[in-house]
């Protein structure tokens, strides 16, 4: 299995007037592809805070104190705005607890689901159009570099030509996309009519398949789809005595009979046959057609410039390497602020020769690398104990505010109170920078002899196809409506051809949250983040919910992150479950782990304060309320609440003990030297039952 | 916990609560035994809140009746009303269905009656809706004067003539304002929404003495004083206000404010819904330690079915308006046999991964799962105290599933 999305040591902090509150305190987690990671907790044990710093949507008054979030190669802490608003809602969806605040209530929900459908159609082109630009230029930069002195007007000639192909092919591909589109409307509007028909609505037949006919005129008029000739002809034809029924049935109540329908239904399925056909490789036929060798020519000098660009900043590469060592002893030790920055500065220009700009999949790591040391020294310094900034601000303030009180005056703020860390956090932080460079550009060196290049300029090749056919594909709005019905069926709505134009607030709380879904699902996201997406929602509809979440999570292999407060509900979606308290992760495991060997007492306290259809004994509930994340507790943040706590608990933070592979927890009592500890009479009796039940149906299988 | 008490607290017959054209509540009859909690179940929409709102009179009726300590405190007059619709109705057909006039005189006679009859019933209805707690303070007035001047004839020293006078005179104020519907209380689901965001929690939770005509302030405080430490707050307490509290103690506030009134009855309407896991548990406790100290009787509305099954002693299953299952809670868990009913029980999330992953979903389509077009469905009793609505066909069908 690989791992889709990796948390690793995150810590975020908000700034309040009180204080700096600590939400997350180093977790970390990974989400495998296709699985589900539930994140279980009371409100305030920062399990919506993860989550929302995954999709980068923290509040303003958020610091990420430290660690990553590693996806797709990029991490998501590090990258910037531009780059995030891709990912987010495209790669990772989010549906939040309540469906009516996440729909817009004055806007029509077809509206809503087609909203974004329709925008990226248009940024996709103009973005595919600069990306292709930019990396053709590169390339040829590269091409002339490895070509040496002379090869000028050659590598001239190739781009030139390149270019020429590429503008020739969209142009077709244009008039392609063009037809395709116009087909599927086609049958999107067909669609429309026979919905109508069968509701005995008011609809024109006659009028519309005498449309659809000169639509379906003009398709065949593309000279791009002569493939298709036979078929289309057969369309017409079952149009044209479609045509004929329907004016026989002009005055009957019925008019569209049954006959004519069923022919509207075969054209439909031939348009949609020859819509999904495969989008001809246009590049090539066009270079075909004008030079069969210049493809393998432009290839050929293509390897080479990719393999220069290549050796290019391998070199850098082992140069940054060398260096690196030196860098990272310098940060171990005492320096000035002026020192660091001009270090950074120093290795970041070897560091930006020594990315190779022609890789497809990018390394944020080398991106990134300048500006989170030197956000990361910046840190270090602010926040550091006794720096003489922070002082000063404190003490002016705490001046000011004495001086007031002096004079009798009622002030009514109070003073920020210094945010001071431990050195060494953010020491390590600064050399995590450092670390991770240091760990991607060993790999790259070590697999320097098994690059392919020319297999390299092959998807370089592929890259500038893909975005010169980009720049010409596009949605328009009533392929986006079928699109959006689709989905709306995929999600369980119940005639979605009527749903699509009504309001959020003619649905029921679940329909309501049925759509929420669609539109997260609209853009086809890799990662979905259900922030308790049940709980204002009951029994039936509740259970509807999670069926759908989990069948769409293995329609669409998606992996989920689900949080939820409510153990029961998870036991059916989750493979991993992660028990959060005051931010931290107290217990991880496997589904099985959790449900059947808890280890952790809270984890225990959870699953006892919750009755079953089998309880009948008095109810654990957890004493007390969650501690206040501003002062955090020494020791074990439990401790307080928790009836097994012992003197170690108040003194030190317990580390999390392995109990397993799959499973661990955060108590001292599983050290070795911890007295045995019984679990509470209700879990285990619960457990027993559960196994029994689970024997007796296994039995029976 | 069970209590082998058979006096019937509330007792509701044919409850209608209609909104224009939506029924919310359509004919529900069910009966609350004192000392016992009794859950109301049902998907969001179905009427259970409306149904408890219905009770407390924060709605008019728009049909049936609902008795509380065998005195009706609402009724509701559309039955009636129909009945004299069809009489007379039937009158003006008479003489195109009839020939012998002496038929006709007597079947008139007979419709008369009928109108009449229902007439009455408006009015005893009307009188009821409007009177039950005038009533009541009648009965305790009349009470406290018997007392009264029993202890003055038993009375000897003009010291203690002295102090009953006084002690007379502050009891017939408060019974002269007593209101038997403040018998019962509700707690609501928000505990946020529900408390004044402007009153301190000593006024909040003192409120409804205040209003019944209390004014001893040292006995308000003490009152005050002692609910809260039933409830599990402190003295110190008192003087907040409700936004310096956590969820978990808001609504023990809220709790507090009802129990104060020494209710014989406690709507909970969602009283857990709206609060954390840890604190679920917390209020559930409170809920069962406060019944077993005061002798509460709860009619506990919810929709989470583990809870009402852990809490309730009898339940009643709602869908769309109508009460389609009612019995003992083991019973019903046990011998589900409204077919919806068995639907909304398997639609349980269980904490037990590998019964979760085996768990089958019964869908309920009313249409499909019922056959009414030869005979309507009606609350028929299967077995004693376990009730369902159903047609004959399917009692039958439903006896031989509880093998009997």
């Amino acid at each position: 299995m690989d791992k889709i999305l990796e948390v690793k040591n995150l810590r975020v902090a908000f700034r309040t007037t009180n204080g700096t509150l600590k939400a997350v305190r180093n977790i970390s987690f990974d989400l495998e592809r296709g699985k589900t990671l539930a994140i279980v907790g009371e409100s305030g044990s920062g399990k919506s805070v993860t989550s929302k710093a995954i999709i980068g949507i923290l509040a303003g008054n958020s610091i990420v104190e430290g660690g990553e979030i590693l996806y797709d190669g990029k991490d998501l802490l590090r990258i910037s705005e531009d780059e995030m608003h891709k990912i987010r809602g495209d790669k990772i969806s989010m549906i939040f607890q309540d469906p009516l605040s996440s729909l817009n209530p004055i806007v029509k929900i077809g509206k809503q689901i087609t909203e974004a459908m329709l925008l990226k159609s248009k940024t996709n082109r103009s973005e595919a159009k600069k990306v292709y630009r930019k990396t053709l230029a590169e390339l040829k930069q590269n091409m002339l570099a490895a070509e040496g002195a002379g090869s000028q007007t050659k590598v001239n000639n190739l781009c030139r030509q390149l270019d020429e192909i590429c503008v020739e092919a969209t142009r077709l591909e244009k008039a392609y996309t063009d037809a395709v589109n116009a087909a599927s409307e086609l049958t999107a509007d067909m669609e429309d009519l026979l919905f109508l028909a069968g509701k005995k609505q008011n609809c024109d037949p006659v009028g519309s398949i005498k449309d659809y006919r000169r639509r379906l005129a003009q398709i065949k008029g593309n000279s791009l789809f002569s493939a298709y000739e036979q078929q289309l002809n057969q369309a017409d034809a079952a149009l044209a005595s479609a045509l004929s029924e329907a004016q026989a049935a002009k005055n009957q109540e019925l008019r569209l009979p049954e006959t004519a329908a069923e022919r509207l239904t075969g054209v439909q399925d031939l348009l949609k046959d020859i819509a999904s056909q495969q989008t001809p490789d246009f590049v090539e036929k066009v270079s075909n057609q004008k030079d069969p060798q210049f493809m393998r020519e432009f290839m050929d000098s293509a390897a080479k410039g990719v393999e220069y660009s290549y050796r290019h900043a391998l070199d850098k590469k082992k140069e940054v390497l060398s260096q690196l060592p030196a860098l990272r002893s310098f940060f171990e030790g005492d320096f000035t602020r002026a020192e660091a920055q001009r270090r950074c500065r120093d290795i970041s220009v070897t560091i930006r020769q020594s990315i190779d700009r022609l890789e497809i999949i990018k390394d944020s790591a080398a991106y990134a690398f300048e500006s989170s040391l030197s956000d990361a020294i910046d840190r270090f310094f602010s926040y550091q104990a006794n720096n003489v900034r922070e002082e000063k601000r404190f003490a002016r303030q705490t001046r000011k505010r004495d001086a007031l009180i002096a004079r009798g005056k009622h002030v009514e703020w109070k003073v920020v109170p210094k945010n001071v860390y431990g050195v060494d956090m953010l020491r390590g932080n600064i050399l995590t920078v450092v670390d991770r460079l240091t760990e991607r550009y060993t790999i790259a060196v070590a697999n320097a002899d098994q690059v392919d290049f020319r297999r390299r300029a092959a998807e370089m090749m592929d890259y500038l196809k893909q975005r010169a056919a980009e720049t010409v594909h596009y949605i328009t709005k009533s392929m986006a409506r079928e699109k959006a019905i689709r989905l709306m069926e995929e999600v369980g709505i119940h005639e979605p051809r009527t749903r699509f134009y009504q309001y959020p607030f003619e649905f029921s709380g679940g329909m309501r949250q049925r759509i929420v879904i669609a539109i997260a699902l609209a853009a086809n996201p890799d990662i979905l983040i259900c922030d308790e997406p049940t709980t204002a929602l009951d029994v039936t509809i509740q259970a509807q919910i999670l069926e759908l979440i989990n069948k769409l999570k293995k329609e669409r292999n998606l992996s989920v992150i689900f949080i939820t407060h409510d153990l029961g509900v998870v036991a059916n979606m989750a493979d991993d479950i992660a028990v959060m308290y005051a931010g931290k992760i107290v217990e991880y495991g496997t589904a099985d782990d959790i449900f059947y060997d808890p280890r952790h007492p809270y984890t225990w306290a959870l699953l006892s304060s919750m009755p079953d259809l089998e309880t009948t004994e008095k109810l654990d509930a957890i004493p007390g309320t969650p501690p206040n994340m501003i002062y955090p507790p020494v020791g074990d943040a439990f401790a307080d609440r928790n009836k097994y706590a012992m003197k170690i608990d108040f003194e030190q933070e317990p580390p999390m003990f392995r109990v397993s592979d799959t499973h661990s927890a955060a108590t001292w009592l599983l050290h070795p030297d911890a007295p045995r500890v019984e679990l509470p009479a209700i879990i285990t009796n619960r457990i027993a039952r559960m196994k029994e039940a689970g024997g007796e149906l296994n039995a029976a299988e | 916990m069970q209590q082998n008490n058979q006096e019937t607290l509330l007792r509701v017959e044919h409850l209608c609560q209609y909104f224009k054209g939506l029924k919310a509540v359509d004919d529900v009859s069910f009966d609350i035994k004192r000392g016992e909690v009794f859950g109301l179940v049902g998907e969001s929409g179905c009427g259970k809140t409306t149904t408890g709102r219905s009770i407390i009179k924060i709605y008019d009726i728009t049909s049936g009746s609902i008795y509380f300590k065998d005195q009706r405190i609402c009724a509701g007059t559309r039955s009636y009303e129909d009945a004299i619709r069809n009489a007379r109705r039937e009158m003006r057909q008479l003489k195109k269905t009839e020939t012998d006039p002496a038929v006709i005189a007597q079947k008139r006679a007979a419709l008369n009656q009928v109108i009449a009859e229902n007439r009455r019933q408006i009015r005893s209805a009307r009188f009821d809706h409007q009177h039950s707690d005038a009533e009541y303070a009648k009965r305790l007035v009349a009470k406290l004067n018997k007392e009264y001047q029993q202890a003055v004839a038993n009375c000897t020293s003009d010291e203690e003539l002295a102090r009953l006078k006084a002690k007379y005179k502050n009891d017939l104020r408060v019974a002269k304002k007593t209101k038997l519907i403040t018998k019962i209380q509700m707690i609501f689901q928000d505990p946020i929404a529900s408390l004044n965001p402007r009153m301190t929690v000593r006024e909040i939770i003192s409120e409804g003495l205040v209003i019944n005509g209390i004014k001893d302030q040292a006995y308000i405080d003490e009152q005050v004083y002692r609910i809260l430490e039933l409830v599990g707050l402190t003295r110190e307490h008192a003087s907040r206000y409700p936004h310096e509290f956590s969820g978990g103690q808001r609504q023990r506030i809220g709790i507090a404010r009802s129990v104060i009134m020494h209710p014989d009855l406690l709507i909970a309407d969602e009283p857990i819904s709206a609060l954390d896991v840890s604190i679920q548990a917390q209020i559930i406790n409170l809920l069962n330690e406060l019944r077993d100290e005061l002798g509460l009787t709860i009619m506990f509305i919810a929709h989470d079915l583990s809870v009402v099954k852990y809490f309730s002693d009898r339940i009643g299953v709602m869908y769309f308006g109508k009460m389609v299952e009612l019995a003992s809670s083991d019973e019903l868990f046990a011998h589900p046999l409204h077919p919806y009913t068995k639907s909304l029980l398997s639609a349980i999330p269980l904490p037990d991964p590998h019964a979760e992953k085996r768990r089958q979903r019964v869908s309920y389509n009313k249409l499909e799962a019922h056959d009414y077009s030869q005979e309507g469905p009606t609350m028929r009793e299967v077995k004693p105290g376990h009730f369902v609505y159903c047609n004959s066909a399917e009692e039958a069908a439903y006896k031989k599933e509880l093998g009997l």
